[in-house]
């Protein structure tokens, strides 16, 4: 009598199993609820990239690029502009014909490369003099706060400009010529603040003076552009009062931020 | 009784095997009578000398052999020494840093900035990202929105691993705080330097990519700015 074959499987064969390739990635999971759910979380992922490519796309090649369109001649043209806008006895008019275009071939024509770089610069310069005379340990938190509390002031001294474009005859005025017409004072605080060090602060107070009349000449003539820009669709005979109030309001933000920093 | 043999056909111990006489990749059939020399099969017979044949001489062992990792093609070692040279000697990077940069070396850069502060008793670690961070989009905004030609786009890695690589004279300074008191005359004009050093380098490469030579001043000063950066963190 033949002993009975009992058929010996092993456990692990499921292992040496060949795949079938030709079968969908779907159709190996199982669970249809599981394969439509994976599904729709791929699609969105990839819905997600081709917008957020979209995105960056439009981004680089919107109307933007053009406060970031300097060049060498308009960088040292504007900083002399700032510092000299008194004694300057050129034309103060934004010319139709290039401030869509380009801002290289006009000077009076916004910017952010300068605002950005004023910035930077004059909070790492009093960080280095706070390092080299003070408390060298706290630098990394008071270059950190400084920054902030820079571009808290300088938002909200945005916001009152555009409440007080809005107050003044509804003048419909770019919040982006805005930040740029009120941050170029960093250009000139940063020149104070070398001028200062270069000098001792024996001529602080003169010099002081002198960086904020600059300041509130610059931003009065550049604000009368953007109103004169305005002006064309509606009457305003709140122009030369609205360019004060904006200049003082750049003088008193400045001596926030000199207290500050 | 005919005496075993072996599947080799061997008898006589003492007796070379007749297949293995001339070529041992020859194959003999007995049977036929017949020979089939190794090769003979090939299409190409040209590419006959390639194989191997016994009335050649033995191919002497000129090829060295190579290290491990270049033979298992595992090459980011040499690539991070070489691309770190570069950096530092000012030597021409090789147009594959240029067209698909690595982040390896940037990460190993990073980490090795904010460790050796650690030998000093400063824990920088959170600044050191933090600003790294903020800067490196920052000048990815700055220096897209510099590029005029529409369509032309930096990367987000492209730009993290230029600005990674530059940080190479940083962390001399950083190695060089460990020995010497950097808050001093001496310290601040070496600061000077290694931020100029790694300023000059990274904007070599960026003008050779955006290839904005009239504007290499404006494309250089914010770099400048980001190094400085790290310099003062890493003095005070």
């Amino acid at each position: 009598m033949k002993p009975e074959l009992i058929p010996m499987t092993d456990p692990l064969d499921f292992i040496m199993i060949p795949v079938d390739q030709n079968k969908s990635f779907q159709s190996r999971i199982g669970n249809p609820f599981l394969e439509e759910t994976a599904s729709n979380i791929g699609k969105k992922i990839a819905l997600f990239g081709t917008k957020y490519e979209n995105f960056i796309c439009s981004l680089f090649s919107s109307q933007y690029r053009f406060y970031f369109d300097v060049d060498n001649q308009y960088i040292l043209r504007k900083l002399s502009l700032l510092h000299t806008p008194i004694i300057y006895r050129g034309d103060w008019t934004l010319s139709n014909e290039t401030s869509s275009v380009s801002i290289t071939k006009n000077m009076h024509a916004p910017d952010l490369y300068l605002p950005l770089m004023g910035l930077v610069t004059l909070v790492l310069l009093q960080c280095l003099n706070i390092g080299i005379n003070n408390a060298p340990q706290y630098i990394s938190i008071y270059m950190i706060n400084s920054f902030w509390k820079c571009l808290i002031i300088s938002s909200i001294e945005v916001a009152l400009m555009r409440i007080l474009f809005f107050l003044f005859g509804n003048l419909k005025v770019s919040i982006i010529d805005l930040v740029s017409i009120s941050n170029y004072r960093y250009c000139s605080l940063t020149t104070l603040f070398i001028f200062n060090l270069i000098t001792y602060h024996i001529f602080w107070t003169v010099g002081t003076m002198y960086i904020l009349l600059s300041q509130a000449v610059f931003v009065y003539k550049s604000t009368q552009i953007c109103i004169e820009q305005q002006i064309q669709k509606c009457e305003n005979s709140f122009e030369p009062t609205l360019a004060l109030f904006l200049s003082l309001l750049q003088v008193g933000c400045s001596c926030l931020i000199f207290y500050i920093l | 009784m005919q005496p075993l043999k072996n599947p080799f056909g061997i008898i006589d111990p003492n007796e070379k095997p007749k297949q293995y006489q001339n070529n041992p990749f020859d194959i003999q059939n007995d049977e036929l009578n017949e020979t089939i020399k190794l090769g003979d099969n090939v299409a190409n017979q040209e590419e006959k000398h390639l194989l191997f044949d016994s009335q050649k001489s033995q191919p002497q062992e000129t090829v060295e052999d190579l290290p491990l990792l270049e033979d298992l093609d595992i090459t980011s070692p040499l690539l991070i020494k070489s691309r770190i040279m570069s950096v530092l000697f000012f030597q021409k990077c090789d147009s594959e840093y240029l067209e698909d940069p690595d982040l390896s070396g940037p990460i190993l850069i990073v980490v090795s900035l904010g460790l050796l502060p650690l030998l000093t008793g400063k824990v920088h670690f959170n600044y050191i990202y933090g600003i790294g961070l903020w800067g490196w989009m920052l000048l990815y905004l700055l220096m897209n929105f510099m590029i005029q030609q529409q369509g032309k786009q930096i990367e987000f890695y492209k730009i993290l691993s230029y600005l990674g690589y530059g940080l190479a004279p940083i962390v001399v300074l950083s190695f060089l705080s460990v020995f010497l008191q950097l808050n001093s005359s001496f310290g601040y004009a070496l600061a000077i330097v290694c931020a100029f050093w790694s300023t000059a380098s990274v904007s070599k490469t960026f003008d050779t990519i955006l290839g904005l030579q009239h504007r290499r001043l404006l494309i250089a000063y914010p770099l400048f700015l980001f190094y400085c950066t790290f310099v003062i963190i890493t003095i005070f």
